[in-house]
């Protein structure tokens, strides 16, 4: 689809008042700034760890809740770099593959590919300019 | 084929959701207005979800909602408004209202929604996603329209408006088009890779749905076989209300297999050189499309479209849609 025209952005910029929704201004509280970054590192280790203990549905419960949307919201800014995009989203399928699938394989295998995706996100991370965040502890 | 696809509509609705909603993330990121900023009226963001919505022609309206702290906004029905704001390049003086409809809860492909349950309520994405569905609606007008979906969370009425662009004609085949005779490759053609074919192959992971590659298009319209054409990437989908549809359809391809011919066509041919599938484009990126997906196309035996769905559908909407197109 199109766009808004410049009239029509005009026409549509209402004077609501807004606010992000941890209340907090500023670019480091945005999801693709650092705190956001690390945010997703710290959910994808954490869920590396449930798995690694064996609870894969916690595992799932994190991935989706704390680090899903912001994956997205990291390839879209990582866009410029397809490599890069594409190590996240190969990544992140193959996360999502574990634990969509009806029977899920070994808690190893999802605890390596959820460190593996963190990995990709760290480096898609990268890209945008940002600090690379910390990978998760061993 | 190289070309370059735009960003997917969803994030570019978003992006006007974010100037109505007064906030100001203008660069062309902000695909999640949940956590972009929108947090008026309780919270709550809209975020309208379809691809290609033309005027004159009767279509689901999808709208996903976001409450706080990213929660999906889930389950029940809601209420939602719509008004005419204008052509492209001239806004009326006041958006033009009348138009209302319900719209009720439609789960992303792989997940179960139990229908019973009482909504609409904030939930953890891992309890639920998806979108919020209407029955076919016209709108009248080319131009861009305004939505205002009103809801009660735990009692608490709120509301969230964005806008949407309504084109003068589709840009993508819709129902009631002859389906396009498309030559593509199937599996174990020697001259495409495997992740051509589906974008989760690799060289240790075969093409995980063969059945859905098994048959073209054009062999199948030939033939004068009923088809469903779903037109995704499984791996680089970047759309919010991503679900394994493709997976949906290899479901009902083993339960239509002997009255129905279901094709999977891979978006990418070579995602880092930002190559599309020609096949693929003949669908989504003709007559000056975008190129979003996922898609799917249920087309009955005269060639003819009879449902495509954009963006969110699950297996119960395509089953019925199968069933509707088999009789």
């Amino acid at each position: 689809m199109h766009v808004a025209a410049p009239l029509l952005l005009a026409a549509l910029a209402l004077t609501a008042g807004c606010a992000r929704s941890d209340g907090v201004a500023g670019s480091d509280t945005s999801d693709t700034g650092p705190a956001g970054l690390r945010a997703v590192i710290a959910a994808l280790c954490a869920a590396r760890d449930a798995a690694l203990g064996g609870d894969s549905a916690r595992a799932r419960t994190i991935f989706f809740d704390d680090a899903h949307d912001r994956l997205h919201e990291l390839a879209e800014a990582a866009s410029d770099d397809r490599r890069a995009v594409a190590r996240l989203l190969e990544a992140k399928q193959r996360v999502e593959d574990d634990l969509t699938t009806a029977t899920i394989g070994s808690g190893d295998d999802l605890s390596e590919d959820l460190a593996d995706l963190a990995v990709a996100s760290a480096d898609a991370a990268e890209v945008t300019g940002e600090p690379r965040p910390a990978p998760c502890a061993a | 084929m190289t070309l370059q696809v735009p960003r997917p509509a969803l994030a570019m609705a978003a992006s006007v959701a974010l100037l109505v909603g007064g906030c100001g993330t203008t660069d062309d990121s902000g695909s999640d207005a949940g956590t972009n900023g929108v947090a008026a009226d309780g919270g709550l963001a809209a975020l309208p979800a379809n691809f290609d919505l033309a005027a004159g022609s009767p279509q689901a309206f999808l709208l996903g909602l976001v409450g706080p702290e990213q929660r999906a906004i889930a389950y029940g029905s809601i209420e939602l408004s719509f008004a005419y704001i204008g052509p492209v390049d001239q806004p009326l003086p006041e958006p033009r209202s009348g138009l209302t409809a319900t719209a009720t809860f439609l789960g992303v492909s792989g997940t179960q929604v139990d229908s019973g349950t009482i909504g609409p309520e904030a939930v953890p994405s891992s309890q639920a996603r998806g979108v919020y569905a209407t029955e076919p609606l016209t709108f009248a007008d080319p131009g861009f329209w305004e939505v205002t979906a009103s809801v009660n969370l735990d009692g608490t009425p709120a509301t969230a408006t964005a806008a949407f662009e309504v084109l003068p004609r589709h840009q993508v085949p819709a129902v009631g088009d002859t389906a396009p005779s498309t030559a593509h490759p199937v599996l174990g053609d020697p001259a495409v890779a495997p992740a051509a074919i589906d974008s989760r192959a690799h060289t240790d992971d075969p093409i995980p749905d063969p059945e859905l590659h098994t048959t073209t298009i054009a062999a199948a319209l030939d033939h004068h076989r009923p088809l469903t054409v779903v037109i995704s990437t499984p791996t680089y989908c970047t759309s919010r209300f991503c679900g394994p549809i493709t997976d949906t359809v290899s479901t009902l391809a083993g339960r239509y297999a002997d009255r129905m011919v279901f094709v999977h066509l891979e978006v990418w041919s070579d995602f880092e050189k930002r190559q599309v599938n020609p096949a693929a484009a003949e669908w989504i990126l003709s007559r000056d499309a975008e190129g979003n997906e996922p898609w799917v196309f249920v087309i009955n035996r005269t060639g003819r479209i009879t449902h495509r769905f954009d963006n969110v559908a699950n297996e119960a909407v395509l089953d019925a849609a199968i069933q509707e197109a088999l009789r």
